[in-house]
């Protein structure tokens, strides 16, 4: 347990939390809060008494059900008595999958940049992350060799964060049908995180590889409620995937968590029912923030240079100047002079040092003066 | 002021689509059930759109607000209240005054609270009648799940003698033929009176055998099966009858 550490984001936000009028572009955490028609129905069925007992371990079988037709809508066909499991988040998700597929020592492949609390979910369950790197300067894009030549025998599984996060890459249809051609000819599970897929900013519809039903043995596929319908504090989220998964992932869920709260499985019913409207609504106001944040890195071009997002509420900047070389350490210094939080690259893998992640969660207020004495700061550099 | 709004909407709907079914005089098709229902109704819709002219609720509208939306082809204005004006105006006329020609329309009917039922069947009164399940559930206000079965078994009930009732044979709290004056039919895997044989889920999805023809279905999971199993016998129960008007 000794080689797991707190998330570099949370130990940043914990560190910002101690400093006043601090300015926090750190976490991913929405500015928006839950929308109204999912609070008023959640507070119905709790004044009906309805939510203190437990669900089964998969989830509200209502719910399983709104699933099902949610992926039925984008061409994922799944069972939701048999092939879908609600839980805890997608950490929950992730650490019931790797603790079920994982055996001590082997070992999943990953993307560098990518999402700060995979490797230590990986260890957790016993594995064993190996990085391999995106393509920065052609937009952060995946390199299928790169990933292949990754592949061992102590190799079990893919993951995949697609729209990435901290890059906000959308990755090609073709890139990844060849990444589920390796999982499919080496034997291995995909584990596919899809949390960002609301979050696009382009006119092309977001591909989802779980269509395929050629690789549905392979796959197993995250979303979490959290982004999307702004409940990042309500903690849930579901995973699916063929029966045989399911089945395995359903006995190491059921051994940590019992079940995802009632109360939020509440709120996921009405968030999937109603909550279309507040998506595009979200989606709208960060693309804003998107081309927002663009525009004052582009007036900072002499000190950060990026590969703009098409999806999520991250950008990945690289830092010029030499302090940057060290990303830990530089965003230490800017949380302390200039009272901004970023995440240091660093915490997404290899090829993110050098780099800070920056969110366009946040107001633009926030945005704006984050950037004000971003701006100040690298002038006294 | 918030909920006095919210019941007028309610009855002020309720009166626009009785008016509409009186003068219409549609075969309406009800699917009730803890899960599947949604699925089962659009498996419905596949198979009878070919040779009728058939409307089914949009999205999940299923209940006090979405039944009778469903029945006048409006869509619910969420918090506008430009939206609502515009909806009473256009259920008005679509309830009084416009004919239509839609033969068959298949509605979703969920339950949340224990009046639901009653209050869903004062609106409509179904020619065809399909349960797909009783599941225990915490999402339902109702004492228990057996509770819950006899509310949905109030749907099979409603229906007329020249009707179709269809429950799921594998659920044991439908097991209990209903009072219904309608022909009961049950359907399941190798149970019930009408049944898939040799059912397999392939790679591609759902394969079985029905009436002696070998069918795929691109979908997962037995309950895709038991939809095509309802659908397919209402399909058949209107090439045999037709649609007849009340």
């Amino acid at each position: 347990m000794a080689e797991i550490q707190v998330s570099p984001i949370k130990q940043m936000e914990y560190r910002a939390s101690k400093i006043s009028d601090v300015v926090s572009l750190a976490q991913g955490i929405p500015s928006f809060d839950t929308p109204e028609v999912i609070k008023d129905n959640v507070k119905a069925a709790m004044d009906a008494d309805l939510v203190a007992r437990y669900s089964l371990p998969q989830g509200l079988p209502e719910l399983r059900d709104m699933i099902s037709q949610k992926l039925a809508q984008d061409h994922m066909f799944y069972d939701s008595e048999t092939e879908i499991i609600v839980t805890c988040g997608a950490i929950e998700a992730l650490s019931a999958t790797f603790q079920s597929i994982l055996n001590h020592g082997d070992e999943v492949v990953l993307v560098s940049p990518s999402y700060a609390s995979y490797p230590e979910l990986i260890k957790v369950a016993g594995g064993k992350p190996i990085f391999a790197d995106l393509v920065e300067n052609e937009g952060w894009r995946l390199d299928v060799t790169a990933i292949e030549k990754k592949i061992s025998r102590k190799t079990k599984a893919l993951l995949i964060c697609n729209p990435n996060n901290p890059t906000g890459t959308i990755f090609t249809k073709q890139d990844l049908t060849s990444i589920a051609e390796l999982a499919l000819q080496n034997g291995l599970f995909l584990v596919l995180d899809e949390v960002y897929k609301d979050f696009v900013y382009g006119e092309e519809p977001f591909y989802f590889l779980a269509q395929e039903k050629k690789y549905r043995q392979n796959i197993i596929r995250i979303f979490s409620l959290s982004k999307s319908y702004a409940m990042t504090g309500w903690r849930i989220a579901y995973l699916h995937s063929a029966a045989e998964n399911i089945v395995e992932i359903l006995k190491v869920h059921d051994s940590l968590v019992t079940c995802a709260p009632v109360v939020s499985q509440y709120g996921a019913y009405t968030a999937l029912q109603r909550g279309d409207g507040a998506v595009k609504e979200f989606t709208q106001v960060y693309n804003r923030r998107r081309n927002l944040m663009c525009h004052r890195l582009d007036k900072m071009e002499k000190y950060l240079t990026y590969q703009t997002p098409g999806a999520s509420y991250f950008i990945l900047p690289k830092v010029l100047v030499r302090q940057g070389s060290d990303s830990w350490k530089f965003c230490i210094n800017l949380l302390e002079q200039a009272k901004v939080a970023l995440v240091p690259g660093v915490a997404f893998g290899p090829s993110g040092e050098g780099h800070v992640r920056i969110s366009f969660g946040r107001s633009d207020d926030d945005i704006n003066l984050a950037f004000d004495r971003m701006e100040k700061f690298f002038e006294y550099l | 002021m918030r909920r006095i709004l919210a019941k007028f909407l309610v009855f002020y709907l309720k009166v626009c689509a009785k008016a509409y079914l009186r003068r219409n005089q549609p075969a309406v098709i009800a699917v009730t059930g803890t899960t599947n229902v949604y699925d089962t109704k659009q498996q419905i819709v596949s198979m009878l759109d070919q040779g009728y002219k058939v409307r089914t609720s949009k999205k999940n509208y299923s209940a006090k607000f979405g039944v009778p939306a469903s029945i006048l082809n409006v869509r619910l204005g969420g918090d506008s209240a430009v939206k609502w004006v515009k909806i009473c105006a256009q259920s008005f006329v679509r309830g009084f005054f416009i004919k239509s020609k839609i033969q068959i329309l298949i509605l979703e009917l969920a339950l949340k609270w224990q009046t639901d039922m009653n209050y869903l069947l004062s609106i409509v009164k179904p020619d065809i009648a399909v349960i797909t399940n009783v599941i225990p559930s915490t999402l339902v206000d109702y004492k228990s799940t057996d509770n819950l079965a006899s509310e949905y078994l109030k749907l099979a009930n409603a229906v007329p003698a020249r009707g179709l009732v269809l429950l799921n044979a594998h659920d044991e709290r439908l097991a209990k033929r209903p009072v219904s004056k309608g022909t009961v039919i049950y359907y399941g895997i190798e149970a019930g009176d009408i049944q898939a044989s040799d059912v397999k889920q392939t790679s591609e999805g759902m394969s079985f055998v029905y009436q002696g023809q070998k069918v795929t279905l691109p979908r997962f999971g037995k309950y895709a099966v038991l939809a095509f199993l309802a659908g397919s016998q209402i399909k058949s129960f209107f090439d045999k009858y037709g649609v007849k008007k009340k």
